[in-house]
Parts: C-alpha cells; sequence; structure tokens
C-alpha cells in the first residue's frame, strides 16, 4: 500500500513570517501556506527478507518526487514509484512459490498527484493515485482539509479516500475480483511549547469485495474489513544535544480480530558540517485473525468458513534496529542513507502468545536518498 | 472509547500547551521536527511492512492498494 499524505502538518505556517526560514521549511510544514521552493527527491531501496536457510523476497524500488508551488494559493506534489519484486515468498506464507520452488517476478508501477489550493489558515487538497501490478489494480482518491488555528499552534485535518481495486491472479482462480474501499480521518496536531509538538489521528477503513490471497491454497477470508486505527505522535527537540526526537504509537483494531500495537522512536542528532545521524527503534505486535488456523496446513479448514494459514494474519512480534546518517553535497543537495534490519518471532508477541510453528522472518533494507531545495 | 480517547487527548493537549509566538517557532520548522519529514522514505518503510504484517495504515487517507498484502 502507498504511504500517505502527512497530517495535521501546517501548523508551522506561523514560521513563514520568519525572516530566512521559508527556504528551511519541510515539506510537512506547509499544509497552510503555499512552499516557498521546488523540491525534488530521489530515493532508492533495497530490500531482501530470509529465513533460516534460504533468501526469500528480494524488492528494489526507484522513487521520485517533485513538490511545485505554482504561485503563492497553489501547489502540485507528485511522485512515481517503480517496484521490481523477485524471488519466493517466505515458507508457510505462500505455498506457491514457497512450497513449490516456483519464483515470483512482478513489477509494480505506481504514481500519484497532489493539487492543493491555501486559503489564508485553511488548505484543501485533492490528489489521486494509481498502481499497477499483472495481476492488482489500484485507482484511488482523496480530499484532505486543513484548518490552521489563528495563533498557528494547533491543526485540524480532515480526510476521505476511497480506492477501487481489481484483483486478476495470473494463475487464474479468479478473474476481475473487485475490492471497494472507503476511509475516513480526523486529525488534531498542536504546539506544546517551542520545541515541542504532538498529534493525533484517528482512522476508520471500510472495505468489501475480494481479500482472498488466489495464490494460497484454500485461503477464504470474509468479504468485508473494517479497520479502526489510533495514531499519536509526540516530537521534542533537546536543544543542549542537538537531539530531535519523534515518537509514534499506533493502535490498530479490525474486524477480522486483529489487535496491533506499534511503537516507535527515533533520535536525530545534528553533527557539525550539517551531517546527521539518527538511530530508530521500532516495536510491532499483533494478535491472530479469528479465521487464522496453525499449522500443519490444512488443519483447521471447514469449507465453506474463513480459513488462511498465512502467517501475515498469526500472532507475532517484531523489531526494527535503523541507522541513518545525513550529509551535505556540493550545489544544494543532501543526500542520505539508511540501514536497517528487521525480525518477526511468534516469541516475541506481547499481550498474548505467539502463533506456534512459525518460522522467524528476517529482513534487510538498504536505502539511499538524494534531495534538493530549489 | 476511540472518542473518549480523542477528548481526553485533546484536554491534554489543551492543558500542557501554551500559546508559543511565531518568533519561538524555529525550533519546530526544522525538517527533523516535521511529524514526517521524509515522505517518500516513510512511504516505501510502509509498503514494506504492508507486505509483512496484518496492520497498516493511520498516517492518511486515499493511497490506494496493491497485490502485496
Amino acid at each position: 500500500m502507498n504511504a500517505k499524505p502527512p497530517i495535521g502538518s501546517g501548523l508551522f505556517a506561523a514560521a513563514l513570517a520568519l525572516p530566512g526560514l521559508a527556504a528551511t521549511l519541510p515539506r510537512a510544514a506547509q499544509a497552510e501556506a503555499a512552499p516557498a521552493a521546488p523540491e525534488l527527491d530521489l530515493r532508492y531501496a533495497h530490500y531482501q527478507d530470509f529465513q533460516p536457510g534460504a533468501e526469500r523476497m528480494r524488492v528494489v524500488t526507484p522513487s521520485l518526487f517533485v513538490l511545485l508551488p505554482l504561485s503563492d494559493a497553489w501547489s502540485l506534489k507528485a511522485s512515481y514509484t517503480r517496484d521490481s519484486l523477485s524471488g519466493a515468498s517466505p515458507l508457510l506464507y505462500n505455498a506457491l512459490s514457497g512450497a513449490s520452488g516456483v519464483g515470483v517476478h512482478d513489477i509494480r508501477r505506481a504514481g500519484d498527484a497532489e493539487l492543493t489550493r491555501y486559503f489564508g489558515r485553511v488548505a484543501v487538497a485533492v490528489g489521486a493515485a494509481v498502481s499497477r501490478e499483472d495481476d492488482y489494480d489500484s485507482n484511488a482518491a482523496h480530499v484532505r482539509v486543513a484548518l490552521d488555528s489563528a495563533d498557528h499552534d494547533r491543526t485540524l485535518t480532515f480526510g476521505l479516500g476511497a480506492s477501487e481495486d481489481t484483483i486478476d491472479p495470473v494463475n487464474g482462480l479468479v478473474n476481475d475480483r473487485p475490492r471497494h474501499v472507503l476511509e475516513g480521518q480526523v486529525g488534531f496536531t498542536q504546539v506544546l511549547t517551542r520545541d515541542s509538538l504532538a498529534s493525533v489521528a484517528a482512522t476508520w477503513v471500510h472495505g468489501s469485495g475480494y481479500f482472498n490471497d488466489p495464490y494460497k491454497p484454500l485461503d477464504t477470508r470474509p468479504d468485508q474489513r473494517d479497520q479502526g486505527v489510533l495514531l499519536a505522535r509526540y516530537n521534542r527537540f533537546f536543544e543542549q544535544t542537538q537531539i530531535a526526537l519523534r515518537t509514534s504509537y499506533r493502535f490498530y483494531a479490525d474486524s477480522w480480530d486483529v489487535r496491533a500495537h506499534t511503537l516507535e522512536v527515533a533520535a536525530e542528532k545534528a553533527l557539525p558540517h550539517d551531517f546527521a545521524l539518527t538511530p530508530s527503534v521500532r516495536y510491532y505486535t499483533q494478535s491472530a485473525a479469528s479465521f487464522y488456523r496453525d499449522p500443519p496446513f490444512p488443519e483447521g479448514f471447514v469449507a465453506g468458513h474463513p480459513y488462511s494459514a498465512d502467517t501475515r494474519l498469526a500472532a507475532f512480534g517484531a523489531f526494527t534496529l535503523a541507522l541513518e546518517l545525513g550529509a551535505p553535497l556540493p550545489g544544494g543537495w543532501r543526500a542520505d542513507g539508511k540501514f536497517a534490519f528487521y525480525q518477526q518471532r511468534s516469541g516475541w508477541r506481547v499481550l498474548g502468545s505467539g502463533s506456534p510453528g512459525i518460522e522467524p522472518l528476517s529482513a534487510r533494507i538498504f536505502e539511499l536518498g538524494l534531495r534538493k531545495t530549489f | 472509547m476511540r472518542l473518549a480517547t480523542l477528548a481526553i487527548v485533546a484536554a491534554l493537549f489543551a492543558g500542557c500547551s501554551a500559546h508559543v509566538q511565531p518568533w519561538e517557532k524555529g525550533v519546530l520548522a526544522k525538517r527533523s521536527m516535521a511529524l514526517d519529514p521524509d515522505p517518500l522514505k516513510s512511504r516505501f518503510e510502509q509498503h514494506a511492512y504492508f507486505g509483512k504484517e496484518a496492520a497498516s495504515g493511520g498516517d492518511g487517507v486515499g493511497g490506494g492498494g496493491c497485490g502485496c498484502n
């Protein structure tokens, strides 16, 4: 799934009034004032996951982002991503590729654009996104309204989104099956002090249509999925040590009985000569979907009832450890490199026991980015 | 329940914040203090997690779906 536009990000608009600040304002701080300068971001990412004794899925992702101020009142941003996916799905995830040894090759091309109109303390954005794969197409649209308070210390954000997806698996199990998704979100961001801010957002998602994984034998899921997500974030800057601390907590619940908690902490340390070092950690835990069945496959399967052996719907916990280095380049460019290590284990679940019989899954992620504000 | 949680959080925000003058917002305007300092990066990372975990979303709407989950 595509990542989504940031919410509640316009509370810094007042800072635009400060001489010299506009050029350094982050993109996410410009919801109620048109950005002052164009920006270009280029990114290359390499993802490889593996299980004990075997490498599995590899994804190579170049991507591009542009932000264009069109006038004092209008701006446009757009991005393009190409995922090149190869390898075999993890054991027990995908009986077709994992058990039979048949490889997976797919290319996903995704693009999106968003046009924003600024009306003083109000900004209205409309956007669209498309994604194309051999077996999955998605067309989405959204509208987002951000309202700044008179003192610019708080921002209220409302968002509505919809997507129409079509699933057409290469194995021909089904043809052109639809999935419809409606989303709504309310967000609130508050400046707490001159060096801290907090944000909370609640999101509701209603999905209906085809949710089965057509590559997993017997996989039979409900044709409806309702999801609720609460995301809280808190950022604080420590002047003495020049560290920006970014924290977040996400609670997730859905109608398939999955409950999940995600905690993330990143500490960006400003170094001399405009370098920056950012260690980060993420912890994630989820309960199993009500229709997930432990191995051995296909124990627990009853014809006509929901069933899945997809271990992404099992109970487990996961950690991510990452380190990122940012560096200035000549000509106003900035580079960053990031390495992350991810691992999920059933024994790492909290608030309950993990699902039995699952091999640990690990992933290495490398990212390289280049960015310039013109 | 969710509305109650939101109300509590909003009340906490209201209680612990004091008005910060525009000229005091230089630190908050740093890219490192943005809620999402690098949307392209977070988009890739959320996409990677979406392919391996059951939970997703929370930071926006209307991004569309994909066949990775």
